[in-house]
């Protein structure tokens, strides 16, 4: 059997390693990088945000004990009908479904050295560069470790120079939130890395510092700066530059090396070097599962009548990553091309399209919005709800997408990703989950197809 | 033209570029010169442009430089190309990001700013950030373009 996955975030990478698993014959059409390698640290499948508007609720609004993570995914699988949530728990349960994926997702990192912390028995408190809280449930390894539950002493790592990351603010924001969630009672400072001359210039270019910091030459002359910031009971949180290969260990080396604690803060994108480790891990899973990754755009794909024949690709991209324009054929096609920054989505002549099928787009309120323009689904309103930022295709059951009479406009084809609309992920802090779940859940659907 | 002279007092405070301050107050002056003995009362804009302004070295970006630049502005800043090029091995002397920047500030701005020097030192050329820029930014190329040496 061979299928076609179109994108290669985390639910395109999901899709293709299920259907290799299940011993399809699986090829990748990758255009870019997309959201994924843009992520920040956490998997996160219902976290929450305490302190800001929007999303779930942190405690039982009747006792005012901490949600449990489960508790909240429950929650947002049941405030709305049309979330992808609730299509993927409608037979099994969340529990099941996230334990399940989470192994997998596991697994396939695990040989790249990227593992996933945490469970959804328990919200674990992480801090992020600005000094932010966030519920977390899920996270990676680098910002996994860092749950400020356990810590008795919490200790901001100033690196001189890195850019994008002030750290007096930080510590401002974040001793202001964690006393508003009552973690206050943990003591919280700044220590300083001395960076050796050597290193003091590649700080300024934060990926260049993390390389230096997975080779034996720079953790040499860092030695006695990094040693110097451990103490007893304390928690080191570093900006999120702990080495761009995640098979370096090089978090562990840091918490080895200071004696103590020591994890990645939550990122932001174009500081953050977790998107990419992860985008990275995902390739490599890929590469030894066996499936072929071709570097490019889908330009049409081919239809005879309700089943999908096949896709053809575009021009290459630059020429260092040709691709082959032929045709490639297929059984199933697993659609996990994004939304806006993946291009699942794009806006065509004022109008919001699909540009690969042409399927109809609804709204977070379910309207259709495929006529309308980006900017008619904004609202003026900085913390309520934009529909656009919920805009995508529907699905059945199945995860096939819906045609404009609402019924599965093909047999052979499966949406997963950003690409399904009536969620919106920055909203219901769904994180990555949507993407791993419904990529899993599409790759089966495909694999049985 | 407030924001234009703003623009090159900073350029001349953090490059110490002489040039681009002479040539700020000489097109000033010329400007209202210009227009006080009105040379550019018609025509089209841009030919009257090109006129009044070719012998201060001002030009139109060529329509491949226009779209290089153009090309540039769909940079989303998500540092990927810096993270691919230190992966890869890469050791350019400016960050791949700030070339392509400097780029699209070009479609802006149509003079060509005295750049700091590194820019013209290029890297390797081995295209890594290109593999993963999720905009399609043929960032090779923005690096040659800023490192060409200028007429």
């Amino acid at each position: 059997m061979k299928a076609v996955v179109v994108g290669g975030g985390l639910a395109g990478s999901s899709a293709a390693l299920e259907l290799a698993s299940r011993g399809a014959e699986v090829t990748l059409v990758c255009a870019a990088p997309g959201a994924t390698a843009l992520s920040w640290g956490t998997l996160d499948v219902a976290a929450a945000s305490p302190l800001r508007r929007g999303g779930l609720p942190l405690r039982d609004p009747a006792s005012g004990h901490p949600l449990a993570p489960i508790v909240r995914l429950h929650a947002v699988a049941a405030a709305n009908p049309a979330h992808p949530y609730a299509t993927l728990f409608r037979e099994r349960g969340p529990e099941e479904e996230v334990k399940e994926a989470v192994a997998a997702l596991d697994a396939w990192l695990a040989p790249s050295g990227l593992r996933v912390h945490g469970s959804l028995a328990q919200t674990r408190w992480l801090a992020d560069v600005h000094g932010a809280l966030r519920a977390a449930d899920l996270a990676f390894s680098g910002a996994g470790e860092g749950d400020l539950e356990g810590a008795e002493e919490i200790a901001l790592v100033d690196v001189p120079g890195l850019p994008g990351f002030e750290v007096r603010s930080a510590l401002r924001t974040l001793a202001a939130e964690m006393a508003a969630v009552g973690l206050a009672s943990r003591a919280l400072s700044i220590v300083r890395l001395a960076l050796p001359e050597a290193l003091r210039d590649d700080a300024a270019q934060p990926a260049r510092f993390a390389r230096n910091l997975d080779a034996d030459a720079a953790r040499g002359a860092l030695q006695d700066a990094v040693a110097a910031l451990g103490a007893e009971g304390r928690l080191l949180l570093v900006p999120p530059v702990l080495g761009l290969d995640p098979a370096a260990g090089t978090r562990a080396w840091f918490e080895a090396t200071a004696g103590c604690r020591a994890a990645e803060l939550v990122g932001a994108p174009a500081l953050s070097l977790a998107g990419f480790r992860l985008d990275r891990a995902l390739g490599a899973a890929l590469s030894r599962a066996g499936v072929e990754r071709i570097a490019g755009r889908v330009e049409r794909v081919e239809i005879e009548g309700v089943r999908v024949r096949g896709v053809q690709l575009a021009e290459p991209g630059p020429p260092s990553r040709p691709a082959d324009t032929a045709m490639l054929p297929c059984d199933a096609l697993v659609l996990a091309t994004g939304r806006f920054v993946g291009g699942g989505i794009v806006e065509r002549g004022g109008q919001l399209v699909e540009p690969l099928l042409g399927l109809p787009l609804h709204d977070l309120a379910g309207r259709r919005v495929d006529s309308l323009a980006a900017n008619q689904l904004v609202r003026g309103d900085y913390e309520g709800e934009q529909p656009l930022f919920g805009t995508g295709v529907r699905t059945d059951m199945r995860l096939r997408p819906l045609g404009p009479d609402g019924l599965p406009r093909f047999a052979n084809c499966f949406a997963a990703g950003d690409l399904l609309g009536s969620f919106d992920p920055a909203r219901d802090r769904t994180g990555l989950g949507v993407a791993l779940l419904s990529g899993r859940r599409a790759g089966i659907e495909a694999a049985a197809c | 033209m407030l924001r234009g002279y703003r623009g090159f007092a900073h350029e001349f405070s953090r490059t110490g570029s002489l040039r681009a301050l002479w040539m700020q107050l000489r097109t000033g002056a010329a400007h209202a010169a210009r227009r006080a003995l009105g040379r550019n009362a018609s025509g089209d804009p841009i030919g009257i442009f090109l006129r009044n302004y070719a012998g201060d070295g001002f030009r139109l970006p060529g329509a491949e430089i226009a779209a290089l630049s153009l090309s540039a502005e769909a940079c989303l800043v998500c540092g990927l190309c810096s993270a691919e090029c230190a992966r890869s091995g890469g050791t350019p002397r400016i960050d791949p990001r700030d070339a392509v920047i400097a780029a699209a500030r070009m479609a802006i701005d149509w003079v060509r700013l005295e750049l700091p020097e590194p820019i013209a030192s290029p890297c390797a050329a081995c295209r890594a950030c290109e593999t993963v820029c999720p905009a399609h930014i043929p960032i090779q190329q923005v690096q040659e373009w800023l490192a060409a040496p200028r007429s």
